[in-house]
């Protein structure tokens, strides 16, 4: 049997660099907090011991507020493993012991890994770590999960461990603390419910006000959360002394990162620095590598012609050159766009900067009566909308995160870029990066205002306070920009040969059928004119609303959709004929119904596991009313504009 | 020298946002954005000597992005002859280039 080693650590402390280093796995790493919101789990065989490391999601707790506190407190507490590995920070060392100092009290081995030794040695920091091993009383080991420096005595550490008896030392309070910790753990000796659980932990949590736990101690004629404060004050006092005895800490100057962080999270030029840089980086992405792009168009529009040339039969020549080769084709053609915006937000995480726009954000949201931390779900959901709602698990109110779950999808995901790219590029030529700029910067703005009206209507509350440790700024890694960028931009390339082709495929057989090659007679145009009754108004055609139905399945499809409809029987290309079949107000309209309309069916799946199939009607109308909504109002207002 | 570092980049910072302003007036509220760090560095001067140092190099490294950026635009476009916007636009990326390299020293 697998021997059970569990990590678990404040967020960001790189806690799944050293999964990934102790197990030589590529699980995603990134340089910001709540990152990993489930359990990962990885073997690994060490002289002949085989190990299963589980990669718990970051917590600055034993107690549980938020979802991901709550897994990685719940797996610690019902499937305690064999040892436990706190990965505490070197240079945020505080935060880190107070949570090795609540897990010290479980029924479980501990090492205690101090990570980023490198970083801070670069600092000039001394850790004395026969000192810590000494006020700690478990093993401690330095290491750094990008250097490689401490694994192999950290697995060797592992296995030595194994063969002594569990013995942590415990940490003792006060007198008058003590004796009420333990007169309740007393009192807990007697249920039978409790069996098997640490009772003094439990009596800890108790007496500290964990919600989990007072639910599953029940009714006691101690008062929950008794001692709260005083609990914390006393181990921070004991931290405190820790860090003066173990840690030497060179002068008062700037570090590097106080230097960065006075600037680009100042008052009055964080926001507009923010701005222009997203600015920049959405043009580089859109105007660059555009002639990259316009290569493989051409590549595949050779392809079509020479597959035409070959194919005799008329039907297997149009399913594969006017269906397959063009609708798979014209979302390939953007793929280096996508790549160069993720290798460009990929600079921008990495070096630790987006998450400062979280916080410098904060003092908006705050206004707005949110807390920062659902700004970072909608920074994710700027490259899939399925884990930016996944995120959610971390923020601990349950009101601001359904609020969260309903506005996140108006965020634009990287599967609606190569529509906005499309059209912006067909009717916006001049200024395409401009307009796409534009677009995502009103979806966060349409985003944050529905944030506002949700709590307005469902919820009337105080928002809770963003605890957002910021991550150090560092130099991005080759290694991790390419996977940071490969885990982003495959899921096009994957969607392209499955759910692209397919989705092209029906597309071509609804648009091709009853009347061979005529779309206006197809099945397709059947589907689209129901549909246009109810989006006339905004100028979409029979072309338009089928595409947007089909686009549901995924967003990518609207593309190819329009490719075929537009495309289907006329010598021009199919962008000369768009261009030619409405004006830039309904482009621009259709860019924005696009934006804000329901979500994927991945998404939507998502929607209904995480929160229920009730919030998941709920996000299906008033995404649909939203878009509907400001396709009108643009088109009214372009109208007097363009 | 630092303030007269300052005080140089804020105004040539704002010269170049005036230039760019009839061309591409986006790219002029970039610069314009980023010489307002150089001019809070100034307005920073009295209240701690190392901030200044803060706003040469963060500045420094903002018009060195601009510089690449504009320069990646042309590339792009094909477009190689440098106007006097763009000119100053880069001669302030190579400033703030070397900035940034001589001043993060001074921090930990």
């Amino acid at each position: 049997m697998a021997l059970r080693v569990a990590l678990c650590g404040n967020p960001n402390v790189g806690k799944t660099s050293l999964f990934n280093a102790l197990t030589g796995m590529r699980q995603y790493v990134a340089n910001w907090a709540g990152v990993t919101v489930e359990v990962k789990e990885g073997i690994r065989n060490w002289r002949g011991v085989k190990m299963e490391f589980i990669d718990l999601p970051g917590t600055y707790s034993l107690s549980s507020f938020s979802m991901d506190e709550k897994i990685a407190r719940d797996y610690l507490l019902y499937k305690t493993p064999d040892i436990l590995i706190v990965v505490v920070d070197a240079l945020s060392m505080r935060q880190g012991l107070y949570l090795f100092l609540e897990a010290a009290e479980l029924d479980t081995k501990i090492i205690l890994a101090i990570n980023a030794v490198d970083e801070a040695r670069k600092q000039g920091i001394h850790i004395d770590k026969q000192e810590l091993a000494k006020h700690t009383g478990v093993p401690v080991v330095l290491t750094s999960a990008v250097t490689g420096e401490g694994i192999i005595e950290l697995l060797d550490t592992i296995l030595k461990i194994t063969s002594f008896e569990r013995k942590n030392l415990q940490f003792t309070f006060d007198s008058e603390t003590e004796k009420s910790i333990q007169e309740l753990q007393s009192i807990l000796q007697l249920r039978e419910s409790l069996r098997g659980f640490p009772l003094r932990w439990l009596s800890e949590k108790y007496l500290e006000g964990d919600p989990e736990t007072v639910k599953l101690i029940e009714s006691c004629q101690v008062q929950p959360g008794l001692l709260r404060e005083k609990i914390a004050q006393e181990r921070y006092k004991h931290i405190d002394l820790i860090i003066k005895e173990a840690f030497k800490t060179p002068g008062s100057e700037l570090t590097m990162s106080e230097a960065l962080d006075h600037v680009l999270t100042h008052k009055y030029i964080g926001i507009p620095i923010f701005l222009a840089l997203m600015y920049m980086t959405f043009t580089v992405a859109f105007e660059v590598v555009q002639p990259i792009s316009e290569l493989i168009e051409t590549l595949f529009r050779i392809l079509a012609d020479a597959l035409g040339i070959f194919l005799k039969n008329q039907i297997v020549s149009s399913l594969i050159t006017d269906g397959i080769v063009s609708g798979v084709g014209s979302i390939l053609v953007f793929v280096p766009n996508i790549f160069v915006l993720f290798l460009v937000l990929g600079i921008m995480e990495e070096s630790g900067y987006l998450p400062r726009a979280a916080f410098v954000v904060d003092r908006i949201m705050y206004r707005l009566k949110l807390s920062g931390r659902s700004f970072m779900s909608f920074l994710l959901g700027f490259g899939c909308t399925v884990p930016a709602i996944m995120s959610t698990r971390g923020i601990s109110d349950q009101r601001e995160r359904i609020i969260t779950v309903l506005s996140v999808p108006f965020i634009s995901c990287s599967a609606r870029l190569p529509v906005y790219l499309l059209l912006a590029s067909i009717f916006f030529e001049k200024n395409k990066g401009l307009v796409v700029f534009s677009v995502y910067f009103l979806s966060v703005v349409i985003a944050m205002m529905s944030a506002v009206f949700l709590n307005k209507i469902l919820f009337k509350d105080e928002p809770g306070f963003l605890v957002l440790e910021l991550p150090r700024y560092r130099m991005p890694k080759l290694r991790n920009l390419m996977l940071y960028v490969w885990h982003r931009g495959k899921h096009f390339l994957v969607k392209a040969g499955t759910v692209i082709f397919l989705a092209s495929v029906v597309l071509w057989t609804v648009s091709y059928f009853p009347v061979n090659g005529d779309p206006a007679n197809s099945f397709a145009s059947h589907i689209g004119r129901v549909v246009s009754r109810v989006l006339k108004p905004l100028g979409f055609d029979w072309r338009i609303s089928t595409a947007l139905v089909f686009g549901i399945a995924a967003k990518e499809v609207i593309v190819s959709a329009l490719g075929m409809f537009f495309g289907f029987g006329t010598e021009l290309s199919f962008t000369t004929t768009l261009a030619n079949s409405f004006s830039p107000v309904t482009a621009l309209a259709l860019i924005v119904f696009v934006m804000a309309y329901v979500p994927c069916f991945a998404t939507l799946g998502t929607i209904s596991a995480e929160v229920g199939k009730k919030y998941l009607l709920i996000s299906i109308f008033y995404s649909l009313a939203i878009a509907y909504l400001l396709a009108y109002m643009t088109k009214l207002i372009g109208g007097f504009i363009l | 020298m630092k303030k007269f570092l300052l005080i140089l980049n804020t105004i040539l910072g704002f010269f170049s946002f005036s230039l760019l302003l009839r061309t591409d007036w986006m790219l002029s509220l970039c610069v314009f954005i980023f010489s307002l760090i150089y001019l809070f560095g100034i307005i920073d001067m009295r209240k701690n000597p190392q901030r200044i140092d803060a706003h040469l190099m963060v500045g420094g490294a903002m018009f060195l992005i601009v510089m690449c950026f504009v320069l990646l635009r042309d590339l792009s476009k094909s477009q190689f002859g440098l106007s006097l916007d763009h000119l100053i636009v880069i001669l302030m990326g190579l400033i703030g280039f070397v900035q940034m390299l001589t001043i993060r020293k001074k921090f930990r």
